[in-house]
């Protein structure tokens, strides 16, 4: 067996239409399998069945009002989680003193499982959707912290310089010159914490059970009897729904950000 | 000096709140907390190794689903990833089921999983792995898939084995981006964890979170969320100490420290 490593990249109409061919060829392949009884167990749908159900569910006001409500709640926790991890991991990264001085509690706080704040939350503010939204952006706090932080870090030593030489005062320095240079990583890093977020989104709305969002709905859903094909069309959903999050953060990234886009990983 | 003066100010944020006359109720004392974790969860028993009887009976039948969960993620994680990224054909197949895979909900299907694999830990740990390996795929994927065509060439013309290209070149070279993926892995398999103890459990850390709280014992409900911080440091350690040792050339070659 031959391996040509680094093989000639396929250009895009062929990646495209192979992808199709995947997705469709996946289903039918699972299609056929269910239905001949090749494989066969209690709590497999038929993907047919899961999309005729998805589409069934797109049409259903409660559950467009649930994935509202997770879209905001996410929305919400990723705009929090935004605001603070630029603030501290730009100071973090700007300033060898703060660095330290918050270096400890970073390393307990960012293993701790996000959710696992979410009961404690309700305890405080009630249901609703605060609650889980600072559970969402605890979970996105992180990489968008450590991706400001070293954006920071990263900035050209020239432009810092050649700033100071024209005089300007430090504030302006960090708000013109450093911050905007660390624009695209922070970025990057709400990017990767948007797909985090959309799963700790649905389990936290799993774990408080209060009914709400995409999670409330399956938990509702697979609690009423055996109708686990809403299960997964609503996951599936959700699934989808996350592709198109990142697909979008990942559009505005390459418009805002043309010039990092090397840079950036 | 400094290191401790922010955990200092939280602390003492804590301990405020913990008086408070009416939020406060929900807000157990940080030192109350500490005494509760020592008594639950630790011994003064040498034959224990200093563990208390919680620790026995939810920490380490949570722990060992969590890590089972994530072996299986990483194992067949970096499998799947090597045989997709290999083939530019095969990945082009595969990519699009990969993206959904990776944004899928992933907790949303535990009671599905009651219903295909029964009541025990089987459940559980498969939903810790089918949630934990979507990154270890995608990046192995990604890795493998941009090692370049130099090192291809060269393992060409010297005829290198195919299984040697796999352990030499391409395992080595995707490394530093499955390391990336196992990070990731690592804390969605201690989501998963408390997640999957929601239904159908009588011990674990997820369990023990959701009785506290039924039962209004708030001091217990502080306990968990120490235990499990102490539990996510000590993993992401462990994580990083091996991560250290198997890069120990990449950190070198491209010096950086992390």
């Amino acid at each position: 067996m031959t391996v040509k490593l680094g093989a000639d990249p396929l250009n895009t109409r062929d990646r495209v239409l192979l992808g199709c061919l995947g997705l469709v060829g996946t289903a039918f392949l699972g299609e056929v399998l269910l239905r001949t009884g090749v494989v066969s167990a209690v709590g497999l749908a038929l993907p047919s069945v899961v999309l005729a159900e998805a589409g069934g569910l797109l049409a259903d006001d409660g559950f467009l009002e649930a994935v509202g409500f997770t879209v905001r709640e996410l929305a919400l926790g990723l705009g929090m989680a935004t605001v603070v991890g630029t603030l501290l991991g730009g100071l973090m990264g700007a300033s060898r003193t703060a660095s330290v001085m918050f270096e400890l509690p970073v390393e307990i706080l960012r293993p701790l499982p996000s959710i696992a704040v979410g009961p404690v939350l309700v305890l405080l503010l009630g249901s609703g959707m605060l609650p889980n939204a600072i559970t969402v952006s605890v979970a996105c706090l992180w990489p968008i912290l450590f991706n400001a932080m070293y954006g920071v870090q990263a900035v050209d030593k020239t432009a810092v310089q050649t700033a100071k030489t024209l005089r300007l005062s430090p504030w302006t320095i960090a708000t013109r010159v450093k911050l905007p240079a660390a624009l695209p990583f922070v970025f990057t890093g709400v990017r990767v914490s948007a797909s985090i977020g959309l799963i700790v989104a649905v389990s936290v709305e799993l774990l408080i059970g209060s009914g709400a969002g995409i999670g409330g709905f399956i938990l509702l859903a697979s609690t009423s009897g055996s109708n686990l094909d809403v299960v997964y069309a609503a996951t599936l959903i959700g699934g989808i729904l996350g592709v198109l999050i990142s697909l979008v953060l990942g559009g505005l990234e390459r418009l805002a950000f043309p010039w990092k886009a090397g840079l950036a990983q | 000096m400094l290191r401790l003066v922010v955990p200092a100010v939280l602390g003492a944020i804590w301990q405020w709140a913990s008086q408070l006359e009416t939020k406060g109720l929900f807000i157990a004392a940080p030192l109350d907390v500490m005494r509760r974790v020592g008594a639950d969860y630790l011994s003064a028993s040498p034959g224990s190794f200093f563990l208390g009887q919680s620790t026995f009976d939810h920490v380490l039948p949570s722990l060992s689903r969590a890590l089972m969960g994530f072996a299986l993620a990483v194992v067949f994680g970096v499998m799947i990833g090597v045989v997709l990224g290999l083939w530019p054909v095969v990945s082009a197949l595969f990519t699009p089921i990969v993206h959904l895979g990776r944004s899928l909900p992933t907790p949303a299907l535990l009671g599905v999983m009651f219903f295909l694999f029964g009541t025990g830990d089987l459940p559980k740990v498969l939903l810790i792995a089918f949630g934990a390996i979507w990154p270890v795929l995608f990046n192995t994927m990604d890795g493998t898939q941009s090692l370049g065509t130099e090192r291809g060439r060269v393992a060409q013309i010297f005829r290198i084995p195919f299984h040697a290209v796999l352990t030499r070149i391409v395992l080595p070279g995707a490394a530093p981006k499955i390391f990336v993926g196992i990070r990731t892995a690592l804390s969605l398999s201690l989501i998963l964890m408390i997640i999957s103890e929601l239904q159908k459990s009588l011990n674990g850390l997820g369990y023990t979170l959701n009785a506290t709280q039924r039962s209004f014992d708030y001091e217990g409900l502080w306990a968990v969320l120490a235990v499990l911080a102490v539990l996510g440091v000590a993993l992401n350690f462990a994580l990083v100490r091996i991560e250290r040792r198997v890069l120990a050339w990449h950190l070198g070659a491209t010096g950086q420290h992390d």
